[in-house]
């Protein structure tokens, strides 16, 4: 017996869209996703100053802020033949490590978790046995038994109360609710590690969201050791201290935490569809942005691995069609080589890995370590292209950016120490019809911003985000994207609560916001 | 309800059992009182009520948002979120956090409204299109479902510019003839809280006030709060003494960048914004808003200026006012006379960096240009 679903609004997601789901009795025959918001920010960076675009183009998404920040900077900077300061790319690389901290915590535990887990159940769980599995799970927890206790009696009188939205019951109860119990007190810590990361971002930036501090060819952040006013020697070093406490909370909490669900729920780690897997190489650290800290390229299931260098980025983004019908602007995808691929943490894991990039295979060995010391699976590398290997690709890329973020404050302390506070390397001026293309690995994916200069004002402007292609309605050629995809086979233990439909959604991280733009 | 938690001991055990100690539960409250002005009665009476388990009823809707709103709330450090959802507001509905999705979803706004009908405050962020496909919900447009949902609300809260005015949507070359959300609540008492976005700190003190005492802070003529945009962002700023002495940056990365300088010639528009940003410590970080890290102000909170003037533009001045000349002060013991230091105590966390930076402005600092034309300019320049 078929019959169709739809699933909207999506909770826990910036934006809004529409999912249509033909099931087949209770599994999930086809899936189409829609946005149903949009706004046009690209129209309006059209015909701003060029010195001013990344302004506009950040507020395409405030969780995402920092990433269209940096990768419309980078594209005017493109544009102009500009190089970048070092200490600002540096600067730059401490943001895009904290930001994907933030982001990646708040994707699992936020975001994710809700669709996994069902508060009220845990209420009536046995505060010492939560507790101790907490310990088994995370020997680092902060968690007692008191606690449980404590956090139990807040969550009761809470339902008591009227509750609120996040701690109301989730739909499935299929995890174990001392599990469930654990989870919810390791999200109210994850929060340290989401405002370290804010914070982090704060002193370099300004603010999160939205950040304000850059320029073309460096960042407008000062540096001086002798003036209490601009980043001092001080701040340099408390930031380090905030990426040594991002490291310990991906260690201590986030993996352990995503390693276990998944030994859990050893099904979720099925994977449906495997999709071409797209990253782009980034964090440069030198002036011309040709030295990369992270590599990438495409990973085709069936014809194996390409690596794109920087220089190769122009020609691989000339392989991307976007379609978007200008009569109804909400609905875009995107395509490459006329087919569709999967961004995001495992996409970013498993190209860097078929690079060769060394932080990103010990990581994964890690992971699969622990999988393994917990009774899971073995994990194979493709096993990130589903729904819980997903979470993992996130915890994975979390520690990754967190020791590149101590990496890059070391550097930073370093270079200033010797006397360096040079932040930025005046543009020479761009000449109109220029062109230029910036590109960014954001914890959602692949970003790519393109702009042309007019007479010093914005000409065309155009953007394709991680969404647009994870999340991206069908093309033209009626193919699915990957989360499209993704959902295809999923079988719903009831219609009229799909929540492992959400499951398999939200492991993409969607954003409509930057999906429609 | 236990009687335990409607005692301040109750608060202590409460903010123990996720390691909030008793003391940062109260200063958490009493940041946020500070925040909208409450004077020391008024404070613990939110306190207390917060602990009392008296919360804020929210119900919160997105427009077409880009998300950040809701995205610095999470990153609100004091108070933090989570202590502030079991203690302090109730989020009724809110899609960002929801438990529940999709028909699920559109039952729990419905039951929200329907229970707490006339109690709940309304915040809504994101603009409004022109065209009603350009933001739906469940196949409804968000404009309709804002405007059932404010009908039963006792206040409603424009959180952001875009909620306020229609921000960056509403910038010229926007194609959805985005407003703010006001022509859909007419008749409701509204809060403009422009800014994009602007600080949790503002949205958090009004929420607390409206909890603990049933009333909103007083507004002024573009309905904000006083307590956050009476004064402009020049007038509240740190490098204000070097505006006066008529130091300014001229590139970014240059000596006086370096040294702190005024941003004014980069096109800061602070003298134009009216915001609290100076003070707001972004991500709980001391001294942290643009100016302060060395970029200038983008007016973002301004209806006039964000997004709609360029960013390297020279600002009007509004108020421009001239700096003091020599006070007289009095030798204390030795101690600053704080008069001379000329504070300005309206919000909570502005006394800290105050404090340290007229620490800073003792130091003499030399002016081998002396006064020229642009440091006239600097000091009266009329509207």
């Amino acid at each position: 017996m078929s019959q169709s679903i739809s699933i909207d609004p999506v909770s826990r997601i910036a934006g809004h869209c529409h999912v249509d789901l033909e099931l087949d009795g209770r599994t999930i025959r086809q899936a189409s996703i829609s946005g149903t918001m949009w706004r046009g920010i690209e129209r309006v960076v059209v015909g701003r100053p060029v010195a001013d675009a990344w302004l506009y183009a950040q507020r395409i998404c405030g969780a995402c802020a920092p990433a269209h920040a940096i990768a419309s900077i980078r594209a005017t900077e493109s544009a102009y033949g500009a190089e970048v300061a070092v200490n600002a790319q540096t600067i730059r690389n401490a943001i895009i490590a904290a930001h994907a901290v933030a982001e990646h915590v708040a994707t699992f535990y936020q975001r994710a978790l809700p669709d996994w887990i069902s508060t009220p159940a845990t209420l009536a769980v046995d505060p010492a046995t939560a507790a101790s599995l907490a310990r088994a799970i995370a020997p680092a927890t902060p968690v007692s038994e008191l606690s449980m206790r404590r956090l139990q009696e807040r969550l009761r009188a809470d339902a008591a109360r009227g509750t609120s939205v996040p701690f109301r019951a989730g739909a499935s109860a299929d995890l174990d609710p001392s599990h469930a119990l654990v989870l919810i007190a390791h999200a109210i810590e994850a929060r340290r590690a989401i405002r370290a990361a804010g914070s982090a971002i704060a002193m370099l930036a300004g603010k999160l969201p939205h950040i304000q501090s850059l320029a073309i060819g460096g960042v407008a952040t000062a540096i001086s050791l002798d003036d209490p006013a601009t980043l001092s020697m001080t701040r340099m070093h408390a930031l380090r201290g905030l990426f040594d406490d991002m490291l310990s909370f991906v260690g201590d909490l986030f993996m352990p935490d995503v390693v276990a669900l998944a030994a859990a729920m050893p099904a979720w780690l099925q994977v449906r569809s495997r999709m071409t897997l797209l990253a782009l190489p980034d964090m440069p650290t030198d002036a011309a942005s040709t030295t990369m800290t992270i590599p990438g390229g495409v990973l085709a299931p069936d014809s194996g691995f390409e690596a794109i260098d920087p220089v190769s980025v122009p020609a691989l983004v000339a392989r991307m069609s976007l379609t978007a019908d200008r009569s109804n602007p909400v609905e875009r995808s995107v395509r490459l080589d006329g087919r569709p691929a999967e961004v995001g943490a495992a996409a970013q894991v498993l190209t860097a890995r078929a690079a060769g990039h060394s932080q990103s295979e010990r990581w994964l060995r890690a992971a699969a370590a622990e999988l393994a010391g917990r009774g899971g699976p073995t994990l194979e590398p493709e096993m990130l292209q589903s729904p819980m290997g997903r979470h993992i690709a996130r915890a994975i890329r979390a520690g990754i950016m967190a020791e590149l973020g101590t990496r890059e404050a070391s550097a930073l302390i370093e270079r200033v120490g010797q006397g360096d506070t040079t932040i930025r390397i005046a543009p020479p001026s761009a000449a109109t019809g220029a062109k230029g293309i910036g590109h960014y690995e954001s914890p959602h994916g692949t970003l790519v911003h393109t702009l042309s200069v007019g007479d010093d004002a914005v000409e065309e402007y155009s953007v394709i985000a991680p969404d647009t292609w994870n999340i991206g309605p069908r093309g033209a050629d009626r193919s699915a994207g990957p989360c499209e995809a993704a959902l295809v086979g999923v079988a719903l233990r009831d219609a009229s609560e799909p929540v492992e439909a959400l499951r398999t959604m939200q492991s993409f991280a969607p954003c409509m916001s930057c999906a429609s733009a | 309800m236990d009687l335990e938690f409607s005692t301040r001991a109750g608060a202590a055990q409460r903010g123990a059992s996720s390691g909030l100690s008793r003391r940062d539960f109260v200063k958490g409250c009493l940041t946020a009182a500070a925040a909208v002005g409450l004077s020391g009665r008024a404070a613990a009476q939110v306190v207390d009520a917060a602990a009392a388990g008296t919360r804020a009823s929210v119900i919160w809707l997105s427009a077409q948002s880009c998300g950040g709103c809701g995205a610095s709330l999470m990153h609100a450090v004091d108070p933090d979120l989570t202590e502030l959802m079991l203690d302090a507001v109730a989020f009724e509905y809110a899609p960002m956090l929801d438990a529940s999705t999709g028909a699920s979803a559109r039952a729990t706004l419905d039951a929200a409204v329907a229970r707490a009908r006339g109690r709940y405050v309304l915040v809504v962020d994101g603009s409004i299109p022109r065209d009603e496909r350009h933001c739906l919900d469940g196949g409804i447009a968000t404009s309709s479902v804002v405007q059932t949902v404010g009908a039963s609300a006792a206040a409603v809260i424009a959180l952001g510019s875009c909620a306020g005015w229609g921000g960056v949507v509403a910038a010229t070359g926007g194609e959805t003839g985005a407003g703010g959300i006001d022509r859909l609540v007419a008749g409701r008492p509204l809060v403009r809280l422009p800014g994009c976005p602007p600080s949790p700190a503002v949205l958090l003190g009004t929420l607390l006030q409206f909890a603990a005492l049933g009333t909103l802070p007083r507004l002024d003529a573009e309905k904000r709060p006083a307590f956050a945009y009476a004064r402009t962002v020049h007038e509240l700023c740190p490098r204000r003494p070097e505006f006066d002495a008529g130091h300014f940056v001229k590139t970014i990365g240059d000596d006086g960048h370096r040294k702190g300088y005024c941003l004014y010639e980069l096109g800061c528009k602070g003298p134009s914004t009216h915001a609290s940003c100076p003070g707001a410590a972004y991500n709980g970080v001391a001294g942290a808003w643009p100016v302060g890290v060395g970029h200038p102000c983008i007016g973002c909170a301004s209806e006039k200026v964000g997004f709609r003037t360029a960013s390297a533009e020279l600002s009007r001045i509004e108020r421009p006012t001239p700096a003091a000349g020599p006070i007289e002060t009095e030798e204390v013991s030795g101690a600053v006379n704080p008069l001379a230091t000329g504070v300005a105590g309206l919000v909570g966390g502005i006394l800290a960096g105050a404090a340290w930076f007229a620490a800073r402005r003792l130091e003499t600092v030399a002016d081998p240009d002396g006064l020229d034309e642009k440091q006239v300019r600097g000091r009266g320049r009329e509207q």
